[in-house]
């Protein structure tokens, strides 16, 4: 167990630049999740604690270690790979097993410790199977066993759950989560998937463009997005954004206007959240628009609504099903709105 | 499948299946009746003679010759040929610089005609002129050149060599193929469960290949032991019989002293102790790995 700390992190690969300045702690047995989208750096990132790559420029620190010319495999850390990467030749037991006969532990001790990790992932029962007998639900345990079975300082996950299907897929998180809190090892995990980070981090850390969005806590992520990315990324489906000016008090966008008392001037991004739009009778109308589309989820409906031409999402009670092309009107909470600086799409409040 | 398309299939195999029947067939099986018949250059109407050149062929003392030297130099090649070929692909899969142009300079003596590189290695082994002899003598390790090809302690290895020479190329070639397939995310898992390179190579790499490295050595036998041009234009089987392998006899026999029962029945051997060759390695290669086989 340790905390990891990146300083001044950068990585170039050719001219790409896959991160920039990249400033990082992680606690002792966090759980930090790097969201973004394909090619932000989060698995760049992971790979350079890893070892796997080498950073341009910048430190890591393990366990208040500096360990840039410590080699991957003296490193003490554990990864579970996107395609589980087990042995395809060894069985789940010899997979589960190798990282300890490369420790050059003795056979009963190498056994029993085996059969621990297998039993904490439930798969105690198929040690003799070799891994293409297995389905992809077992082989994610079979690799999360053999992340575990030597107790590492560190464990890494790339993606874990995204080649499984999205029932499995849940069961296989709560397993995640809990088990993680059970071992109280630091875990640092990358995915794309925010409902996986916003369901399994501790801290998330939002990344595009090789540079850090935000650092945050899963429901501060949600509540104060750092800036319009992190605003449009968060959120299924994401906040609605729409560009405008407040001049005095007022709101004032392509088809209309709000009230928006307190703000001060300036060009800006409005930034509301489905949730926090109703459907409400013409005459308390804070938007009008037209229906796009109208989708019954079960516990809410979808609604997607044109306001001029920005389309905005709104999530409301399941009982407001609309007709497609007509007229709607729509109720804001005036709690519940986020404002961006125009030309720099960081949060106004911010400073605050 | 219809009646008449049945009678289509056939009349589309026809033409291929005559071709095989004629040219591979036709002759193979010829081999073995004219093994049974004593044909020779001074007695042009062949005599059936049963097994009576088997019996004669086994009691010389060329055939064991012959049989030695072809395990010999079939192990020989075989082996040194798939271990440097090997190496080699797994030093250019390493992402050097220059690779690109590495690989296409390694694979230059695969690409010269047999002919030419046993021509080419005469010279240099040449005891007078040859750059073997010269750099050995400037180099101190002898007082004189040694004739390579023409003692016989020497003349197989030699000619081991050559044929390692231009075929390690072919086997690198294929093992490279195999070794940019291999998952790197499991070479990168065990790099994270603290194995160094040659764990790797032996716990991941190898196991991944390993369908690869059986066709390989079988590929390699079967073209070794039927090896021909460089052996002949090398040493033609000599000194006495120290490089005669089962082509250059056969050729020799039937060629070069018309006796064609002999180089026949000679040819039947051939097949035989090949046969036995793959056979072994394949059951070999099947017990060292009796495990069920992976998806």
């Amino acid at each position: 167990m340790a905390t990891v700390e990146l300083q001044n992190l950068a990585k170039n690969f050719g001219g790409f630049t896959a991160l920039e300045d990249l400033n990082l702690m992680i606690e002792d047995g966090e759980f930090l999740v790097l969201l973004g989208p394909s090619g932000c750096g989060k698995s760049t990132t992971m790979r350079i604690i890893a070892g796997l790559d080498e950073p341009t420029s910048g430190r890591i620190l393990i366990g208040g270690k500096q360990v840039n010319d410590i080699p991957a495999r003296d490193r003490n850390l554990a990864m579970v790979f996107q395609n589980y990467a087990l042995y395809p030749h060894m069985t789940v037991g010899e997979n589960i097993g190798y990282p300890l006969k490369i420790q050059r532990i003795g056979r009963a001790d190498r056994e029993r410790r085996v059969r621990e990790a297998a039993a904490k992932v439930e798969m105690q029962e198929l040690l003799t199977r070799r891994p293409a007998e297995l389905s992809g639900g077992q082989r994610q345990r079979v690799a999360l066993a053999r992340a575990i079975v030597r107790t590492p300082q560190l464990f890494l996950m790339d993606e874990p759950l995204s080649n499984l299907d999205a029932k499995l897929r849940t069961v296989m998180r709560a397993e995640l989560k809990h088990l993680q809190k059970e071992l109280a090892t630091t875990t640092i995990y990358v995915t794309h998937d925010q409902v996986e980070a916003m369901t399994l981090a501790d801290r998330i850390v939002i990344l595009n463009d090789a540079r850090i969005q935000q650092i945050g806590a899963p429901a501060e992520i949600y509540a104060r997005p750092a800036n319009v990315f992190v605003a449009g990324f968060i959120g299924s489906p994401p906040m609605n954004l729409i560009a405008g000016e407040i001049k005095d008090g007022i709101f004032v966008h392509a088809t209309g206007s709000l009230k928006v008392e307190g703000e001060p001037d300036g060009a800006v991004t409005l930034g509301i959240r489905p949730e926090d739009i109703s459907l409400v009778a013409t005459d308390k109308a804070d938007l009008e628009g037209k229906v796009y589309s109208s989708e019954l989820l079960g516990d809410c409906t979808l609604i997607n609504a044109h306001i001029g031409k920005t389309l905005i999402a709104a999530k409301v009670r399941p009982e407001d099903v609309r007709e497609i092309n007509t007229p709607v009107s729509v109720g804001i909470d005036h709690s519940k709105l986020h404002f961006f600086d125009a030309s720099t799409g960081t949060r106004r409040d911010n400073a605050k | 499948m219809t009646h008449k398309d049945r009678w289509l299939l056939w009349l589309f195999l026809a033409p291929t299946l005559l071709l095989i029947a004629v040219f591979l067939y036709y002759p193979m099986i010829g081999t073995v009746f004219e093994s049974f018949r004593d044909t020779s250059f001074i007695n042009p109407t062949p005599r059936f003679v049963g097994f009576e050149i088997y019996e004669k062929i086994l009691a010389s003392r060329d055939f064991h010759e012959i049989l030695r030297n072809s395990i010999i130099w079939t192990l020989g090649v075989v082996i040194l040929q798939n271990l440097l070929g090997f190496a080699a692909a797994v030093l250019l899969n390493q992402g050097l610089p220059m690779q690109g142009v590495l690989r296409a300079v390694v694979l230059m003596p695969f690409i010269l005609p047999g002919v030419v590189t046993a021509i080419l290695w005469r010279f240099m082994y040449d005891p007078q002129l040859g750059l073997i002899n010269s750099l050995m003598m400037r180099f101190g390790f002898f007082e004189d050149g040694a004739a390579w090809l023409a003692s016989s302690s020497t003349a197989m290895a030699a000619v081991i060599f050559v044929a390692i020479w231009k075929g390690f190329p072919f086997s690198m070639l294929i093992y490279l193929a195999a070794l940019q397939n291999v998952d790197q995310s499991q070479v990168e898992a065990a790099t994270l469960d603290g194995a160094g390179p040659v764990r790797r190579l032996f716990d991941v790499t190898i196991p991944a290949i390993k369908d690869v490295i059986l066709v390989n050595i079988v590929l390699t036998l079967i073209l070794t032991f039927n090896y021909f041009d460089i052996v002949w234009v090398l040493t033609r089987g000599g000194p006495q019989n120290a490089t005669h392998i089962f082509p250059t006899k056969i050729f020799e026999t039937g060629f070069g002293q018309f006796r064609f029962g002999e180089a026949a029945t000679y040819g039947v051997f051939s097949i035989i102790v090949l046969a036995i060759f793959v056979a072994l390695y394949v059951i070999v290669q099947k017990s060292a790995s009796n495990r069920r086989p992976v998806a």
